[in-house]
C-alpha cells in the first residue's frame, strides 16, 4: 500500500477525504453542507478523468484503475437523479459506496499508463466499459439503499432502490450486448468461453433472478447482495486477482491455471 | 387432428388456469432457477471444470432452459405482460442462434508469411494465396503501425485481393466482409527464430490442437461439431513459428513476419443480435416502468 506522489493522485486523495468527511457530517447538521461536499466530490472527480484523459490521450477506460475512476462522479450524478425523483437524500450512503472505490484508487491499484492496444480502438470501448461502470454504480448503490430502506422502514428509499436496480439492469444488460457484439468484430465471435466472458453472464443472471423475485420478498435484498460478490469476482478475476498473487510470490504457471491470461488479459 | 387440437387445447388451460395466482410462486421459482444457472456459469469460469462439464452438461441444461422460456413466453403473451414477452423471446433468439452458431458455423485461423529478408516479393507472393470454398483470397502487403517514437503497436493491417479483383484492408475492429465470409485481422508478428516458409496460406481451423482435430470432432462453443477441411490435410508439425526457416534449404537466422487472419462464416449471429436488441429493448421497458410508476 503505497501513495504515488502526483497531482492525479492527490485530486483522487481530495476526493476521498471529502467523501469520507460526507459520511462522518452528523445528521444534526444542515443537510446542505453534506450535499456541497458530496457535490465538490463530483467536481473533482470530473477534474481527475479529464486530467487523467488529457495525460493519456484516450478515454481512460483501460483498465480497473481507469474505470474506477469514473465511479465517484457517477455516484454523484445518481445521488443527484434518486433526489430529483423521490426526494430521497442518499448522499451519506453513496459516499461511503464512494469511499470504498476511492481507498484502492489512492493506495493500491499503479497510477501507469500505456498505450491503447490495437483491439481496444473501437466505437465499442467507452460504451462498453462505461456501461459496465455505470451499472456497476447503480447496482451496488441498490444493495445498500434497499438494506437501509429495510432496516429503517423507509418505503421512499425502498423505491429510490427498485428504481435504481431497475437502470442498473438495463446498463448491464446493455453493456453485456455491446461487449459481445464488438467480439464479434475485434475476435471474430460474440462468445469465446472467456472466464471474465462467463463472470459477467453469471452477474447478469443473477440479477435477472432478482426480477424474478417480488420486491417486497426478503430474497431480493439477498439476491442483490449475491450480485455485488459476482461484481467484485468478475472485476478482479482477470484484472485484480492474478496481480495480487503474483506480488504475493505466487508462480507464474499456478497464476495461468488457475487465472488464464483469457481474452481481457490486457486490463492486468 | 381434432383430438390433437383438443388435447393442446385442454393442456393449455390446465397450464394457465390460475396462473395469474400462481404467477408470484412460478417467478420465483424461475429466479432460483437462473441464481442456480448463475451459479453454474461461475463454476465454468474456474478453468478446471471448464473442459469436464462445459459439452455435456451445459447442453442438457439449456435444452431444459429453453423449455422453460418457451413456456414462460406463452404464460407472458396470455397474461398480456408484454414486456416480459418480449424479454424472454429475446433470450429464445440468442439461444437459437448459438446453437445455429455452434452447428454451422465455419472458422479458419489463416497465417501468412511474409518473406524472410533475403527473399524477393515473387517467392512471397507465393506463400499468400488460400482458398475458402471455390473462392480465392491473396493477401497483399501487411504491416504493423507503431506508436510514434515506440515499439507499441497502434494497428495491424493486411490488405485482401478478393474474388471479384477488388483490394480491401483488413484492420483490427475492421473486418472485411465477402460473400459471407468475414476477414478479421487478428495477430502480427515477427518470428524471433525465424519461421517456416510454409508453401502456400496456412488455413487451419480456429483453437485446434491435433489430437481432437485428428479424431475428426472439433469442439467449439456450446456444442462440438463435425470439422470439414476446406483445402485438403495439413502438414501439422510445420506450424510452429518457432521452428527454424528453410531458406533455400538452409537452415536460417532471420525473422519472418507473419499476420494472422481469422475467416468465419456464422449464420447464428443475426438470431443472436435480434435477441439482444429484443433483451435491451425490453430492460429500458423495465426502467421506463419503474421510472413512470
Amino acid at each position: 500500500m503505497t501513495f504515488q506522489c502526483s497531482f492525479l493522485s492527490f485530486l483522487l486523495l481530495g476526493q476521498l477525504v471529502l467523501a469520507l468527511g460526507v459520511c462522518a457530517v452528523p445528521s444534526c447538521l444542515n443537510v446542505r453542507v453534506r450535499r456541497r461536499l458530496w457535490g465538490c466530490v463530483g467536481g473533482l472527480g470530473i477534474s481527475t478523468l479529464a486530467l487523467r484523459w488529457h495525460l493519456v490521450g484516450y478515454p481512460p477506460l483501460q483498465n480497473v484503475f481507469e474505470a474506477f475512476l469514473w465511479i465517484p462522479p457517477l455516484l454523484v450524478g445518481s445521488s443527484y437523479l434518486t433526489r430529483l425523483k423521490t426526494q430521497v437524500d442518499a448522499s451519506r450512503f453513496d459516499a461511503c459506496i464512494g469511499v470504498l472505490f476511492l481507498f484502492p484508487m489512492v493506495f493500491v491499484f499503479s497510477h501507469a499508463s500505456k498505450p491503447l492496444m490495437p483491439a481496444l480502438q473501437s466505437p465499442f470501448f467507452v460504451p462498453h466499459i462505461l456501461g459496465y461502470m455505470l451499472a456497476y454504480t447503480l447496482l451496488i448503490r441498490a444493495f445498500f439503499l434497499l438494506l437501509v430502506a429495510r432496516l429503517r422502514v423507509l418505503p421512499l428509499m425502498a423505491m429510490a432502490a427498485h428504481l435504481s436496480f431497475a437502470w442498473g439492469f438495463f446498463f448491464l444488460t446493455l453493456a453485456l450486448a455491446l461487449g459481445s457484439i464488438w467480439g464479434n468484430e475485434v475476435w471474430g465471435a460474440y462468445w469465446q468461453w472467456d472466464p471474465k466472458e462467463q463472470w459477467s453472464l453469471a452477474t447478469w443472471l443473477v440479477y435477472v433472478a432478482v426480477f424474478h423475485v417480488s420486491k417486497q420478498s426478503k430474497l431480493r435484498l439477498v439476491l442483490l447482495g449475491v450480485g455485488i460478490l459476482f461484481i467484485l469476482v468478475t472485476l478482479m478475476w482477470s484484472n485484480v486477482f492474478p496481480n495480487l498473487l503474483g506480488a504475493l510470490g505466487v508462480s507464474t504457471e499456478t497464476l495461468e491455471f488457475l487465472f488464464p491470461r483469457g481474452m481481457h488479459a490486457y486490463a492486468r | 387432428m381434432n383430438v390433437i387440437c383438443t388435447f393442446f387445447k385442454r393442456l393449455f388451460e390446465w397450464m394457465t388456469s390460475g396462473l395469474h395466482r400462481r404467477w408470484r410462486q412460478g417467478a420465483f421459482c424461475a429466479g432460483l432457477l437462473l441464481l442456480l444457472g448463475a451459479v453454474f456459469a461461475a463454476i465454468l469460469a474456474v478453468p478446471a471444470f471448464h473442459v469436464y462439464l462445459k459439452h455435456t452438461v451445459v447442453v442438457w441444461s439449456l435444452g431444459g432452459f429453453f423449455a422453460l422460456l418457451v413456456l414462460t413466453t406463452l404464460g407472458s403473451l396470455y397474461l398480456r405482460r408484454f414486456l416480459s414477452v418480449l424479454f424472454h423471446g429475446g433470450v429464445i433468439l440468442i439461444l437459437i442462434g448459438a446453437w445455429r452458431t455452434a452447428r454451422s458455423a465455419e472458422e479458419f485461423e489463416c497465417v501468412a508469411y511474409g518473406l524472410p529478408v533475403l527473399e524477393t516479393d515473387d517467392t512471397a507472393l507465393a506463400f499468400r494465396t488460400f482458398s475458402l470454398g471455390d473462392e480465392t483470397f491473396r493477401v497483399g502487403d501487411f504491416a504493423q503501425v507503431n506508436y510514434p517514437g515506440t515499439t507499441k503497436p497502434k494497428q495491424w493491417w493486411s490488405d485482401l485481393h478478393l474474388p471479384d479483383g477488388s483490394c480491401k484492408r483488413a484492420l483490427v475492429n475492421s473486418p472485411v466482409r465477402y460473400n459471407g465470409w468475414t476477414i478479421y485481422q487478428m495477430a502480427f508478428g515477427i518470428s524471433p527464430r525465424g519461421a517456416q516458409p510454409i508453401p502456400r496460406f496456412f488455413v487451419a481451423p480456429r483453437g485446434y490442437d491435433v489430437m481432437t482435430y485428428e479424431n475428426g470432432v472439433f469442439p467449439y462453443g456450446f456444442f462440438a461439431f463435425d470439422y470439414h477441411d476446406i483445402n485438403g490435410p495439413y502438414d501439422y508439425p510445420f506450424y510452429d513459428p518457432m521452428t527454424y526457416a528453410y531458406v533455400h534449404g538452409e537452415k536460417s537466422d532471420l525473422g519472418v513476419y507473419y499476420t494472422g487472419l481469422l475467416a468465419r462464416r456464422d449464420p447464428g449471429v443475426v438470431w443472436t443480435f435480434l435477441g439482444y436488441g429484443a433483451v435491451v429493448l425490453a430492460a429500458l421497458g423495465f426502467a421506463l416502468r419503474e421510472t413512470l410508476r
